[in-house]
């Protein structure tokens, strides 16, 4: 009985199997895809009972489709608390997204600043690693080694085929050299944390944070990071791990912005200086109640009492509405605002910043954490920004320049602690 | 031609597929029963806070032979056990490997519903497997043990030396994508989906890798040999386990003319701060400022860790490290000579 | 800029183009079965609501069951948010809800959302046909991730059916719940538990939490739908709902029997037979293995029920049917609904077990009640909110054609019937006496100011007063009651189904009246004095009489004896005045 379902024609590589195939990949898919699925239960009995170890062999050989391009990582030196939370100096994943040596990871593997980063290939090959740039709104850097040859790159999933309940594996390099760590859920959302990234019910955690998230078909759909949407720290939503409420960031995205990343360039969350007047995210309205003095916001001449009505060609109505909007935009993207005010409709572009000019001068280069600003400066729509290293603080890993590039990461606390006799 | 297709057509076809999906998630639910009736609630000592009395088990012979972890719920004289199907037994406490940190009870009962170690498979990475324990106690009497669904992550080697796990044991697991470190569910069963008995769950164990708590069954073959030795009265107590096996003269970096930077850090990397000169490491050519990335194979994220690796490696022997040297891994062997001091 | 930043990709795409193994297309029934489980979650989202207070604070799940917006939560989702709250669908838009009924030791909330008739909303299963193994899946809004209001769905299976939580703190005890392996986190409370097919099985609402404080690991817990089932009619009632006491206590014992160790004398249970050392055979229905067993079908039955219960005595088994106290006072339940916050925070160092995920904190509702709201809503001691009270009464009264036609035969009803022995009898009923004309013996009852006083005739515990009622409420209504109010769907000993019931107070007894679906009056019981068995009057035979419905036949119970059954023959209804 098994070997007649084993024989299924759908499975074999054979004209037929084409035709399917072809046909499977239409906007209807789903309904033909249903009644393959009744066809085969009315016609082959017993099939139902296999589905489980198609499944099973379908998932592994989905994984097994990325494998080549998860990587293990491995950093020297480091922090062992940051935030009360203990790091271990166990080793981590990244995924390659270029065949000459690009590989993205999440930015929490990183959080603890080591001061040196490896590339353990899957052949077992280490290959040192540079911390080429930073996301800093989607949590994510990209490294760069010099491989003998060139990497093996996953086919990206598109984010339009995502769909709630798909099948997703998490995959991490972890445990064994040899072989990815897995762990098997479903898509739970997409869109979370303002638009950001891919919610799964696969169990994510610092074994799987910087590898990829991977559909059925053996596609990289994203790249698993921790997040949380009331905060921008990179530990944050690390306490969620295991719990069946993980992130990934999609991969198409993070292609788009993988250029300016190869240069160098740190990506950070657009901030557009705008303050609602309704303290309620979920079900507050849209007023202003001020703008930010010289944020673009202000530039644009919106003033409190206004109504955003529409961004980046979506309406908003609440105030989640015009976070989900802002939220998953760039320093530096333009974005179109539309406000009311009154009976006067008003449009700007608005180029958005990474960080507002304080009211309170900044003391030594150090900005004010929003956390610690007095209520009444807070936004629903600015995001708390880790202030960039100064070039104060970086004088000190400067003066030993062969070492610089490598601890390009390592910044204040680093510097700080290394013994002055060195300098 | 699709637009075309009556929807609720689709739709309804789509239930009809729905309910033979769920006829085969019955087949699934009687694999369920059939072994929910091999396990076994353990009652013991414990009882007071993060020491629960409890613990889970599964019966591994027809008269009554309960394989469990072995915790300190077992340490009293009065073990109590809950059949499947609600009758209570007092256990007999046959042995347990301290190694393997499981131990075998024995009931007076005949002709249990039980799981064959012989028969027992091995799983690898992907197969689906289900969970089968009394977490948290949740089950009383005769009701059944609680089930849950995943993965198997990766097939691995608990790592015993340098206290990455907190276990006397380091052989594989079968690392699960399921919460299974919950109390009291240590003991309990992992099966595969057509019910095959593959592993026992391990105790709550935490990875100091990445601080994060590890879900994990040990595979059945790695317990066998120790349960039919104990239900024999053959075990022979390997409680004094060899201690880590450790050179007579353990290396050191200076033996090798390498002085590293201040260790002021909790993880100061290990970078070569001087070459002493006519030692190996001038003879291997080390340079200040060269990384120390590894020792051997092992990892050296620290001039703690540098150390540590190196203690087990006799002076006698040749050390070989890896370090970085500007963007470069270069391998260098160094071998102390008869005369370096 | 733009260009160039496409010219720099081509080469990652080249890349992946090279170097990506083959692609292979999984078999088609893994994709067919994958396509089916995304239709099924796609069509459930729509029906799931992220709930929160009237300022928009707090926060947790629920799921609308009807058209017109009737929605399941936890009691410990909707009773911080207050008397209105905000629900968020998945259509993107944020709609007015308001309680309607509370359950507090079930955990359990009926609210309605408001706006629409048209609301998408989710099919109930039946919950006793879940077995472990089961796949189901769970929707909601866990830390509040759903800020665009698309629910987290998070997938397992079934861990356990019928398990037992004990109460957390006083109230919340979960009885007969589903155990799930699917996700279920702090938020997830009072969202749905679906099965495979996209029906609620259940309201999620607790987790075993561990060592790592509040984040699922993977054992939640569902009040099962059926449960709810029992329930729904009781919170349709805008009342705060209580749960049962058979007024007894039992143990399990080594063998496995499960017996009374304790009872109250003035339990329903006593009158019926049971006493101490009594083994429970079966409850509800069930058979009873565990103290839990006992528990979880004590805990699926609102106060009031009358359900069958089988023990054993000296080998000898007894079947009876029991009727269920409440669990609570009613101040004493009130007070605990309206009180303090009902799940303590994890004491510091404490491994809170089995707990109630907490809802985020929130600070007390400030913002006004919507005049929508306020349209809907009616506040009465006791209730949750007594609008909806008023509206289910009128539903039913407006169905219901009592004898005598509205309003016309406000004078004395004289009725005529056979005994089965074929003896001849007459009531007569007037607004101050009723009499019972029989061949052996009349009887003769006058209305005082305490109806308790005289319960005749003897056997019957108050046929006459009883009778008395039925005519006031058919002549004069519900108001005419000191107090009145619709208690919800109870079931009724040998018949199929849940009725409606309206219980009425006047002058020491309370009457329940019982309704079918068309408005018939099948039933009614007079309650005299404190624990005693009620007068049980069974109406049947209805035929229809120039508009109004008569009955034409009048069982008459007294705790376990037939007291008489009338074969009512001869109506006449005067008119006021006369």
């Amino acid at each position: 009985m098994q070997n007649l379902t084993m024989k299924t024609p759908i499975r074999k590589p054979s004209a037929l199997g084409k035709e399917y195939e072809r046909v499977l990949r239409l906007p209807h898919s789903s309904f033909i895809l249903c009644l393959l699925a009744v066809f085969f239960c009315f016609s082959l009995p017993g099939h139902c009972e296999d589905l489980d170890v198609l499944e099973q062999q379908a998932l592994s050989a989905a994984a097994d489709r990325v494998a080549a391009s998860v990587v293990r990582i491995e950093t020297i030196g480091g922090l062992e608390r940051v935030d009360k939370v203990l790091f271990g100096a166990g080793p981590t994943t990244g995924l390659v997204v270029d065949a000459k040596g690009y590989i993205i990871s999440s930015a929490f593997n990183f959080v603890n600043k080591p001061a040196s980063i490896l590339v353990r290939m899957p052949d077992g090959s280490r290959k040192p690693a540079k911390l080429v740039a930073r996301d800093h709104s989607r949590m994510f850097v990209l490294l760069k080694i010099e491989p003998d040859h060139p990497l093996a790159v996953p086919e990206v999933a598109p984010a339009s085929e995502m769909r709630v309940g798909q099948w997703c594996i998490a995959m991490g390099r972890t445990f064994e050299d040899s072989r990815p760590n897995i762990a098997v859920g479903i898509v739970s959302a997409v869109g979370r944390i303002w638009g950001k990234a891919i919610q799964t019910d696969a169990p994510i955690s610092p074994n799987n944070y910087g590898g990829p998230l991977v559909d059925i078909r053996g596609r990289a759909m994203g790249l698993l990071v921790p997040l949380s949407q009331q905060s921008a720290e990179e530990i944050a939503g690390m306490e969620w791990y295991d719990s069946g409420i993980g992130f990934a960031i999609p991969l198409e995205t993070i292609q788009t912005v993988l250029p300016r990343l190869r240069k160098g360039e740190d990506l950070f969350a657009g901030v557009a200086g705008v303050f609602m007047e309704s303290k309620n995210l979920y079900t507050g309205d849209t007023k202003l109640a001020s703008c930010r003095p010289n944020s673009p916001a202000a530039k644009a001449g919106f003033k409190g009492g206004d109504r955003i009505i529409e961004i980046g060609g979506h309406k908003v109505n609440r105030t989640a509405e015009v976070r989900q909007e802002i939220g998953r935009r760039y320093a530096g993207d333009k974005l179109h605002f539309v406000v009311v005010r009154g009976e006067k409709r008003i449009e700007a572009d608005l180029e958005l910043v990474a960080k507002l000019e304080p009211y309170c001068h900044g003391f030594l280069g150090i900005l004010p954490n929003e956390a610690a600003m007095p209520k009444a400066f807070r936004s629903a729509t600015s995001i708390p920004i880790v202030p960039p290293p100064t070039p104060s603080s970086n004088r000190a890993i400067r003066s030993r320049p062969f070492r610089a590039s490598l601890l390009s990461i390592a910044t204040i606390c680093f510097a700080k602690s290394r013994p002055s006799s060195r300098a | 031609m699709m637009k075309q297709f009556p929807l609720h057509f689709v739709a309804m076809l789509l239930v009809i597929g729905l309910d033979r999906a769920a006829a085969a998630d019955r087949g699934l639910s009687n694999i369920i029963d059939q072994s929910q009736a091999k396990m076994v609630k353990i009652y013991g000592a414990g009882g007071f806070r993060g020491m629960e009395g409890y613990q889970s088990g599964f019966i591994v012979s027809p008269e009554g032979h309960i394989l469990t972890a072995l915790s300190y719920v077992l340490d009293t004289d009065r073990v109590t056990i809950t059949l499947n199907d609600g009758r209570r037994f007092d256990a007999k406490f046959l042995g347990g490997d301290p190694r393997l940190e499981v131990a075998v009870l024995k009931i007076d009962a005949a002709q249990l519903p039980h799981f064959d170690l012989e028969k027992a498979v091995a799983l690898s990475a992907g197969a689906r497997v289900l969970a089968l324990s009394n977490l948290f106690n949740v089950a009383m009497g005769d009701e059944p043990a609680s089930v849950q669904n995943g993965t198997v992550s990766v097939v691995t080697r608990l790592e015993g030396r340098r206290g990455v796990f907190e276990t006397p044991y380091h052989g594989p697991i079968y690392v699960l994508d399921v919460t299974t470190n919950n109390p009291g569910a240590a003991g309990g069963a992992l099966i595969n989906h057509r019910g095959e008995l593959a592993g026992i769950l391990g105790k709550e164990l935490r990875n100091s890798l990445n601080n994060t708590w590890l879900n994990y069954a040990v595979p059945i073959d790695q317990v066998r040999q120790s349960v039919e030795e104990i239900k024999a009265g053959k075990f022979t107590s390997q409680a004094e386990l060899p201690p880590e096996k450790m050179p007579a003269h353990p290396m050191d970096p200076t033996l090798l003319g390498i002085v590293l930077i201040p260790d002021v850090l909790e993880r100061t990397p290990a970078y070569v701060d001087q070459v002493r000169p006519g030692t190996a490491a001038s003879r291997a050519a080390l340079q200040p400022d060269d990384l120390v990335l590894l020792v051997g194979n092992h990892l050296t994220q620290s001039c703690k860790s540098l150390r540590k690796e190196m203690e087990m490696i006799d002076r006698a022997d040749a050390v070989k490290v890896t370090i970085l040297r500007g963007q470069e891994l270069l391998e260098i062997t160094l071998q102390a000579g008869p005369d370096d001091k | 800029m733009k260009s160039r930043v496409y010219l720099s990709l081509v080469p990652a795409l080249v890349a992946a183009a090279s170097f990506a193994q083959a692609a292979q297309e999984p078999p088609a029934e893994v994709l067919a079965a994958e396509s089916a489980r995304i239709a099924v979650m796609a069509k459930a989202k729509n029906a799931v609501l992220a709930i929160f207070d009237a300022a928009g604070q707090g926060g947790g799940s629920g799921v609308v069951i009807t058209a017109d917006g009737y929605a399941l939560s936890n009691f410990h989702v909707a009773q911080p948010c207050g008397n209105a709250m905000k629900c968020g669908m998945a259509d993107g838009r944020v709609y007015d809800a308001v309680v309607v009924g509370l359950d507090p030791t079930g955990d359990v909330a009926l609210v309605k959302v408001l706006g629409r008739n048209d609301f998408p909303h989710a099919e109930l299963a039946d919950s006793d046909q879940l077995r472990v193994g089961d796949p189901v899946f769970a929707m909601g809004n866990p830390f509040l991730l759903a800020t665009d209001f698309q629910p987290t769905v998070t997938s397992g299976m079934i861990s356990g059916t019928h398990r037992y939580q004990f109460p957390d703190g006083t109230l919340l005890e979960y009885t007969d719940c589903l155990q799930t392996d699917a996700s279920i986190n702090p938020g997830n409370s009072g969202g749905p538990l679906f099965d495979s097919q996209g029906r609620v099985v259940g309201i999620n609402g607790r987790c075993s939490f561990d060592k790592r404080g509040r984040v699922s690991v993977d054992v939640g817990y569902a009040i099962s739908i059926n449960q709810i089932k029992h329930f729904l009619g009781y919170l349709h009632s805008g009342r705060i709902v209580d749960h049962a006491t058979l007024g007894a206590r039992v143990v399990g014992d080594d063998q496995g029997r499960v017996l009374v160790s304790d009872l109250l004398e003035t339990s329903d249970a006593f009158r019926r037979g049971l006493r101490a050392d009594d083994e429970i055979i079966s409850f509800g229905g069930r058979p009873i293995s565990t103290p839990n067993g006992f528990k979880n079908v004590l805990g699926i039955f609102p106060k009031g029920w009358r359900v069958p219960l089988t023990y054993r005595r000296d080998g000898k088994r007894v079947d009876c049917i029991v009727r269920l106290a409440g669990l609570h006072g009613t101040e004493q339940l009130i007070e605990k609904t309206l009180g303090r916050p009902v799940q303590p925070g994890p004491k510091p160092g404490d491994l809170p077990r089995g707990r109630t995920p907490p809802k985020p904190r929130n600070e007390p509702p400030k913002a006004p009640m919507p005049d929508e709201v306020k349209k809907v809503f009616q506040e009465k001691h006791g209730f949750a909110n007594y609008f909806f009270n008023k509206q289910e009464q009128q539903r039913i009264l407006k169905l219901w054609k009592p004898p005598g036609g509205e309003k016309t035969a406000h004078g004395p009803w004289t009725i005529g019937s056979k005994l089965a022995s074929g003896a001849a009898t007459r009531f007569r009923i007037t607004d101050a006496d009723v009499v019972l004309e029989a061949p052996a013996e009349n009887s003769k009852w006058t209305a005082t100011n305490n109806f308790s006083e005289s319960l005749v005739p003897i056997g019957s515990n108050g046929l006459l007063p009883a009778l008395f009622l039925w005519r006031k409420l058919a002549v004069e209504g519900l108001d005419a009651f000191t107090d009145s109010q619709y208690l919800g769907t109870v079931p009724l000993p040998q018949q199929e189904g849940l009725f409606d019931v309206l219980v009425g107070s006047f002058r020491g007894v309370d009457a329940w009246f019982y309704f079918d679906a068309h408005g018939q009056m099948v039933a009614m019981e007079m309650y005299g004095e404190e624990h005693s068995d009620p007068c049980e009057i069974y109406f049947s035979r209805y035929r229809d009489a120039k508009g109004h419905d008569l009955p034409g036949r009048m069982e008459v119970h007294a705790g376990d004896a037939v007291f008489n059954i009338f074969n009512l023959d001869q109506f006449d209804f005067e008119k006021a005045g006369k």
